[in-house]
């Protein structure tokens, strides 16, 4: 860098700038940009390994006309709709609770809320499916209750319920943990002042605690948007896509018709561009929506 | 200090707030004893022998508590694939670490042309769906030679963090003042020392919270090591779970005893690395 000593100081800097940055951009050009276009490229062609042919836009349009995409589709915002809200909510009240400086045995909490993260996805697919079994825990103690007991996974509605449970039970924690860091950089003596003035729970969650954190939310409802219209691994080891595809999700499909039953890789390409397209439409009106400034 | 004689002053005020954050507390009590039962599960049954999951009662505790699950799990080779899984989630993290906190250095601070581009370009592919790339990745990975080999691994996994590496890295880095480095320039320090003794040390938190996340999504991540590494010689710990379930026609307290010792590194890493984001956090605290 000495060397080039010709160069005026707004030009170095701009050099160094592109010296810290050109690492990313390689390995994201390397093994994300450049698979995606590959499968792009695929999803204009039709057949396998070497004897690809050209084949336009059909598999676009056969997407129209693909009846399990479009189920797959719904159930995944089905999820999307009712279980992000929840599970934001959920955490960002947990993440007040544990705010709260009076609170004892905060790292304990903290830790026990975030085991769930730690737990690998077989163990805990395994656990749910046992704990919702015609004879498991949760229809035990429903009989308990003196409700009729659930056959879980035999209808589409509830075998939905169970992994819209398992999607927050699994993913709270983690968005707890954002939040927290968020709460962190809100002066504490705002929350103090508020109590003084005898401003209830509600009001100082509502008027301090929400509206500071607006770009810590804004950035975990993006990434949670982003990561249910992925859903993969419950609509797997859950439910397996059934009763019927009554619970398979969009990447659930891709992964089937790219590995299961005859393989049709560049259709999965296409339907994976569709996702992609529809994430990227939905985070790009998130940002706007949500960079309102009031 | 002065926080705590004011709380008391404001005794007056706190039947009304006990009610809201009695409300709040069962909330999070539910959510402990839910995120809880999962796991005394798989902890006490891989304590059991393996018919007497159905005569005991899983909830129970285990009678007698036998050990052979887990001595059984460490003689068929555990250890090897947790040295691996460690090298390579270790690698990965630090890699990943490094070139996200260059890359989001300038990104937080720089107005050259190309920034919203570049910065775009990046957050966008969070929503790259991992199971598009996976073919085109493995046919790379075989054709450099890379194929069954840990090696392979790391490019991917860095990646996959990468994006909301950056974009985090970002946001915290424009919450540090710039005037911490003018007055650092002026004391002769160049970019790259502004960077590592200032910029680094602040980001602190962040990084840490980056690596507790990441480094439990890689040291679980099963789709693409199951794809690139075939012998099994070098496969890390997600894939043990297979070999173990096919060697014994589903013995499930052995498996829960594998999934215990493969869940307890990051466990105990996450109470490390957590009192260390706590003391960080409550440091800046103060100061505000």
């Amino acid at each position: 860098m000495n060397r080039k000593k010709g160069l005026t100081l707004q030009k170095k800097k701009l050099l160094t700038g592109w010296f810290f940055v050109i690492p990313a951009t390689a390995f994201i050009f390397l093994f994300s940009f450049y698979p995606m276009l590959q499968a792009f490229i695929l999803s204009l062609h039709r057949g396998v390994g070497q004897n690809l042919s050209w084949n336009g836009f059909a598999n676009y349009t056969r997407i129209l006309k693909d009846r399990v995409f479009f189920q797959t589709m719904r159930n995944t915002f089905v999820y999307l709709i009712i279980q992000v809200p929840i599970m934001l909510l959920l955490a960002l009240i947990l993440a007040s609770v544990l705010n709260n400086r009076s609170l004892r045995f905060r790292g304990l909490f903290r830790t026990m809320i975030f085991l769930p993260c730690a737990t690998s996805l077989v163990s805990y697919s395994m656990i749910f499916r046992s704990m919702f079994a015609n004879d498991g825990f949760v229809n035990t103690m429903l009989r308990g209750v003196g409700m009729a007991p659930v056959g879980w996974f035999q209808s589409g509605t509830a075998a939905r319920a169970v992994i819209i449970i398992a999607l927050v039970w699994r993913w709270t924690g983690y968005n707890m943990v954002f939040y927290l860091a968020g709460m962190q950089s809100i002066d504490y003596a705002l929350y103090e002042s508020a109590k003084i003035d005898g401003a209830s729970v509600f009001a100082s969650f509502r008027h301090i605690t929400v509206p500071l954190l607006r770009p810590t939310i804004l950035m975990t409802a993006i990434m949670s948007i982003s990561g249910t219209l992925q859903l993969f691994d419950e609509s797997v080891n859950l439910t397996n896509g059934g009763p019927g595809r009554e619970t398979m999700t969009m990447s659930h499909y891709i992964y089937n018709t790219s590995f299961v039953q005859s393989p049709n890789f560049s259709y999965a390409a296409a339907v994976s561009v569709v996702i992609l397209v529809m994430i990227a439409v939905l985070s790009f009106i998130q940002m706007k929506v949500g960079d309102k400034r009031d | 200090m002065a926080g705590r004689e004011r709380d008391k002053e404001q005794k007056g005020h706190k039947g009304r707030l006990r009610i809201g954050w009695g409300i709040a507390f069962f909330f999070a009590f539910l959510q402990v004893i839910l995120t809880l039962s999962p796991f005394v599960f798989m902890v006490l049954n891989s304590f059991r022998k393996q018919f007497d999951m159905l005569s005991q009662g899983v909830f129970h505790l285990p009678e007698p508590w036998i050990f052979t699950n887990y001595t059984e799990v460490i003689r068929n080779g555990f250890f090897g694939y947790f040295l691996r899984s460690v090298i390579v989630v270790a690698v990965s993290l630090l890699l990943m670490l490094a070139i996200a906190s260059m890359a989001a250095y300038p990104l937080s601070r720089m107005q050259f042309r190309l920034r919203p581009l570049i910065y775009a370009g990046i957050v966008a592919m969070m929503s790259v769906p991992m199971h598009v790339t996976l073919i085109p990745i493995f046919k790379m990975t075989t054709d450099v030679g890379l194929y069954d080999t840990l090696g392979a691994l790391i490019g991917p996994y860095v990646t996959f963090a990468l994006p909301m590496a950056v974009f985090i890295l970002t946001a915290f880095m424009m919450t540090i003042p710039r005037e911490l480095e003018e007055s650092a320039q002026i004391d002769g320090c160049n970019r790259y020392q502004n960077f590592s003794k200032i910029i680094l040390p602040l980001s602190k938190s962040g990084l840490s919270t980056l690596a507790i996340y990441n480094g439990v999504s890689m040291w679980n991540e099963f789709a693409f090591a199951n794809t690139l590494i075939q012998s099994p010689g070098n496969k890390t710990l997600p894939l043990a779970l297979g070999q173990f379930k096919g060697e014994h026609s589903l013995d499930i307290p052995l498996i829960l005893a594998v999934l215990t010792l493969s869940a307890l590194p990051m466990i105990i890493l996450f109470i490390i690395f957590q009192d260390k984001l706590v003391k960080g956090m409550m440091a800046g605290a103060v100061k505000g």
